[in-house]
């Protein structure tokens, strides 16, 4: 599963957040530099009291801005971000950490080539930033096209080896291309470091349980997707990956007792009812329950697949 | 007979970009159902689609194979269909079908979505005297390998007999169970190509793809040897149909390759294999005249068992050599051939030599 902050949806903002004042001087950079630190800490009242002080002082610093955005996407507050972004680049449309966050923004508002562009820029200018560079990756993993993704999200972890998300993208991209060992490695790289904060990735745990379930490393395996379960708990894809292994494992009970709770949760986390169906009448066939395994089966049958609408 | 879908220039679909047509997913028209026709026995045919059941399930067919999956004398029918749920049915005892496909856990994969489901073969790949199913479909989905347990029930294998992770990027058409190396272990061969011609503009696909085989382990695994399995097998091409058989009577199994806009390709099995071979075709008395749906199970001098049955069906838009071929191993000798005609009949041999082409007539 690929985390969240990528799938969620962006309200456009017109307006933005007043900015007064004009003093520079190393008292601003001290001021942005304690306010990234308090975000690095986990600090958000901290971080966003002095992002607002350092903004009253150098309204016109576009690195400022952009930081001051990224911390607003980061607190899901994408109105705010979207226009400190903007307000960013406005002020400077050569200035890396403005148009990585830009970037970031307009791909989120699906204005994809605009934001990659920007994206592309940044690293150009600034190939060490880690975090364009993800977000470049993510762009190519979203369009299914793993061996660049490979590259960015590489030169990622590169960059920055603290970014859970970057290994597990990365493992992600290498699965398609077969590169099965080297995905291994990322995926245990980004479980070393997945710490709470700015780089944790929830989804680790189930990619990698997944990994492994194709892999035939069933207790591995089974390790991982019980520990994403207790991740998240309402989270559809989670039960239901741990009702596949119950039932490959012929624990019918529990895959009964997982496969029920992905039908009654709420956030389906990419699994359809037909998924659904399918396991839970294979699930109840095997506990010898025709009543429910055939029940099962006729919503199986009854349940259109999805229709794909793009070509091929 | 499979059907596909109801498609004509008046309901066509266009998709793609513009200077980037490409083909509509199957989703977005109506299926068609499939045919069974009858052979009254005078080189004529009477369908009786409507009367045995198979014309009330709608489906995109694309590849057929028939096989008696649950040992009742009877023969199944299995319809791989596109980007829908696959068809299993079954035989009631030649009164008509029930199509069982979700109870028998074939319609989806174990990830309980379909497939582009494209070609199909039906036989014992494991040696349990189970006929099993290797179904190919589109890049990005891994084709579906689904064991046969025996009990009306099937699994869904391709990862955990190694050919999932290989056939990710492969999208495939004709499929074949056959023993390339005679060492009594059926191998798996599809077919490989991308649907669309211009599937090159995308960088992650290619429209002409080389053809794939997979060796079995023994074990009920498969280790993917095409790149070992000489030059021929590194034409890339818009392969589509394959069709099975020992051209040169040799005991080795050959292939037939068809392939769009590319002449097709005849596969010569020249393996350096000291390994033996029967070859037997049925001659029906009671059954049917060529034996179709004959089950026929051989136990060599060593204890080697394996089962085939006769049938010309499977892969994709193909037919196979009648005659059933069967691996040996080391063994000169066979201790014992077990026939089940379709009339019901069971015939045994006894000591048979190996590497010959045997005819045997229902007695």
């Amino acid at each position: 599963m690929r985390a969240a902050f990528l799938l969620l949806p962006i309200a456009v903002c017109t307006t933005g957040p007043a900015f007064a004042g004009s003093c520079t001087g190393a008292e601003d950079q001290l001021t942005h530099q304690q306010a990234r630190l308090a975000q690095a800490k986990g600090n958000v009242n901290e971080a966003a009291e002095l992002f607002y002080r350092y903004t009253d002082i150098d309204p016109n610093d576009s690195r400022g801005l952009a930081y001051f955005g990224r911390f607003f996407l980061e607190q899901h507050d994408y109105m705010r971000a979207d226009a400190l972004s903007a307000a960013a680049l406005d002020k400077d449309p050569d200035d890396p950490a403005a148009l990585a966050i830009r970037g970031q923004i307009l791909v989120m508002k699906e204005q994809s080539s605009r934001g990659q562009a920007l994206l592309e820029k940044a690293i150009k200018l600034d190939p060490d930033d880690p975090e364009s560079q993800f977000q470049l990756g993510a762009i190519y993993d979203k369009g299914k096209a793993a061996p660049q993704a490979v590259k960015y999200f590489r030169k990622a972890t590169t960059l920055n080896p603290r970014d859970a998300r970057a290994w597990d993208y990365l493992a992600l991209n290498l699965e398609p291309l077969g590169d099965l060992e080297r995905a291994d490695r990322a995926y245990r790289k980004g479980l070393d470091v997945n710490q709470m904060g700015r780089y944790y990735d929830a989804f680790l745990d189930y990619n990698y349980g997944r990994f492994l379930f194709k892999r035939n490393d069933l207790s591995g395996s089974k390790r991982h997707l019980d520990r994403a379960v207790e991740l998240n708990p309402d989270i559809r894809a989670v039960w239901y990956e741990r009702a596949r292994l119950d039932l490959r494992i012929q624990n019918y009970q529990q895959a009964r007792s997982d496969a029920e709770k992905a039908l009654a949760c709420t956030q389906q986390g990419g699994i359809i009812d037909l998924q659904i169906y399918t396991l839970l009448t294979q699930v109840y066939a095997r506990l010898g329950n025709v009543d429910l395994a055939t029940k099962y089966a006729n919503l199986t049958r009854e349940t259109p697949p999805p229709v794909r609408g793009e070509p091929r | 007979m499979t059907n596909y879908l109801d498609w004509s220039f008046a309901t066509s679909r266009v998709c793609g970009l513009p200077g980037k047509r490409l083909s509509c997913s199957p989703t977005l028209y109506k299926g068609e159902p499939n045919i069974l026709y009858h052979n009254n026995g005078d080189g004529t045919f009477t369908d009786v689609s409507e009367t045995m059941g198979i014309s009330r399930h709608t489906g995109k067919g694309m590849g057929v194979a028939i096989a008696d999956y649950n040992n009742d004398g009877w023969m199944d029918i299995f319809v791989a269909n596109d980007n829908d749920r696959n068809f299993l049915f079954k035989n009631r005892g030649g009164r008509g079908f029930d199509e069982v496909g979700v109870e028998s856990f074939v319609a989806y994969t174990d990830n309980g979505v379909p497939v582009s489901s494209m070609g199909v073969d039906f036989r014992d790949w494991n040696n349990d005297g189970k006929p099993s199913l290797i179904v190919t479909a589109l890049g990005g989905e891994t084709y579906p390998l689904f064991r046969n347990e025996g009990n009306g029930f099937f699994s869904y294998e391709s990862y955990a007999a190694g050919i999932g992770f290989r056939s990710f990027k492969m999208s495939g058409w004709g499929a074949g169970i056959q023993d390339f190396d005679n060492d009594g272990y059926k191998d798996l061969f599809t077919a490989n190509s991308h649907v669309s011609e211009n599937a090159d503009l995308d960088k992650q696909q290619h429209y002409r793809q080389s053809n794939a085989v997979f060796r079995s382990l023994h074990d009920g695994t498969f280790q993917d040897v095409s790149g070992d399995a000489g030059p021929a097998m590194q034409i890339r091409a818009a392969h589509r149909g394959c069709a099975f058989g020992d051209l040169n009577n040799d005991g080795k199994i050959d292939v037939v390759i068809s392939a769009i806009g590319s002449p097709a390709e005849l596969l010569y099995n020249i393996s350096p294999s000291a390994n033996h071979w029967i070859l037997i075709k049925t001659i029906g008395v009671k059954s049917n005249h060529d034996g179709i749906g004959t089950r026929i199970k051989v136990i060599t001098a060593s204890g080697l068992v394996n089962y085939n049955h006769v049938t010309t069906a499977g892969s994709y838009a193909s037919s196979n050599d009648p005659r059933v071929h069967f691996g040996l191993g080391t063994d000169t000798v066979i201790k014992e051939i077990e026939f089940k005609w379709p009339s019901g009949t069971v015939q045994v041999l006894h000591n048979v030599k190996a590497d010959q082409i045997l005819t045997v007539a229902e007695e």
